[in-house]
């Protein structure tokens, strides 16, 4: 997957320049849906509490693939939700769905050795859908290229709203 | 909805993407295209001239005939029983010793692959270190970013958006 920070800043760059257009996503949103962003790497949970400490407790077989899934989106969305006054339950669960799942489609962007990205979209189909194969993470300028762009579009922002402290 | 119902709700969630990640621990087996590299653990013979796709560290490249750079590399694959070393045939790829790849090939006798497409994904072993540092900058960005727009309410114990934003 793309790291932590490029997924971010991703979202937030979506977010931002969907907020031109679209007066409800206020500036209070786009940090959620930068949140919802980072649902995906929650599976590096598993470098701290591997999977066999998981079965240990469960006593079956288990994986943290789900996670960064769309069905692992919708239903950890649905838990951070729970976190907010319940007046924002629909907005929150809308912003956290769209960043984690920004999230999943740059990640089936990068590159596989046999032109297949993961099963994302599982539970709902196993299928692979195929990866232009665009780039690897620990490549440095998938980030540089996420920092320019977010500072392009935090530029413009600004300069779209003269008022904004 | 009270803090007790809302736990609840939040343990009923947190359960199913559990349960996710037992089925799709079941279940990824049947649905993958290649087999694991736990079945090539057990019985690798059983496997030869079908493709696969595995992830390994690379312990150690070699020239085969008279190529250079390296056409030939020794990788040590992670499986549910253990380690165990593939040699990989036509390795066309920039890594040095301790970076990850995935190969994607045809597997012949011996532990051994006929590389079609080779992946760097970290061209170092100290590549997972830049993911970590560039992943724990995106982390503190999401929450100085949400923080500067909402508060924790300790009355409701939920998200409120700030008033003084």
């Amino acid at each position: 997957m793309a790291d932590l920070l490029t997924h971010v800043l991703a979202a937030y760059v979506l977010l931002t320049v969907a907020s031109w257009r679209i007066d409800a996503i206020g500036s209070e949103w786009t940090p959620v849906g930068m949140g919802g962003a980072a649902i995906p790497d929650l599976i590096k949970v598993g470098i701290v509490v591997d999977n066999g400490a998981i079965e240990g407790v469960i006593g079956v077989p288990f994986s943290y693939a789900p996670v960064s899934t769309l069905g692992g989106v919708l239903l950890i969305a649905g838990a951070i939700t729970l976190a907010f006054e319940r007046r924002y339950w629909r907005r929150a669960y809308a912003f956290l769905f769209v960043g984690g799942l920004a999230s999943l489609v740059l990640d089936g962007l990068r590159a596989f050795a046999d032109g297949n990205s993961n099963p994302w979209l599982y539970p709902f189909a196993w299928w692979q859908p195929p990866t232009p194969s665009l780039y690897v993470t620990s490549d440095p300028r998938v980030a540089v290229v996420g920092i320019v762009v977010a500072a392009v579009v935090f530029a413009v922002d600004r300069r779209l709203e003269p008022d904004f402290s | 909805m009270r803090p007790l119902a809302r736990l609840v709700v939040l343990f009923a969630l947190v359960a199913v993407v559990v349960g996710l990640g037992v089925h799709y621990e079941s279940a990824d087996e049947r649905h993958s295209p290649y087999p694991t590299t736990t079945e090539l653990a057990e019985d690798y013979d059983a496997h030869v001239g079908a493709d696969a796709l595995v992830f390994g560290t690379v312990r150690d490249q070699s020239v085969r005939g008279n190529a250079t750079p390296p056409n030939q590399a020794t990788i040590e694959v992670e499986s549910d029983e253990g380690p165990f070393e593939m040699t990989v045939h036509g390795f066309d790829a920039d890594v040095r010793r301790g970076g990850t790849v995935q190969v994607y090939g045809v597997l012949e006798p011996d532990r051994t692959m006929d590389a079609r497409n080779v992946v760097v994904v970290n061209p170092a072993g100290s590549s997972n270190l830049y993911k970590y540092a560039i992943s724990a900058v995106g982390a503190a960005l999401v929450l100085v970013v949400f923080f500067r727009e909402w508060r924790f309410d300790t009355d409701s114990l939920a998200f409120e958006v700030r008033d003084d934003g």
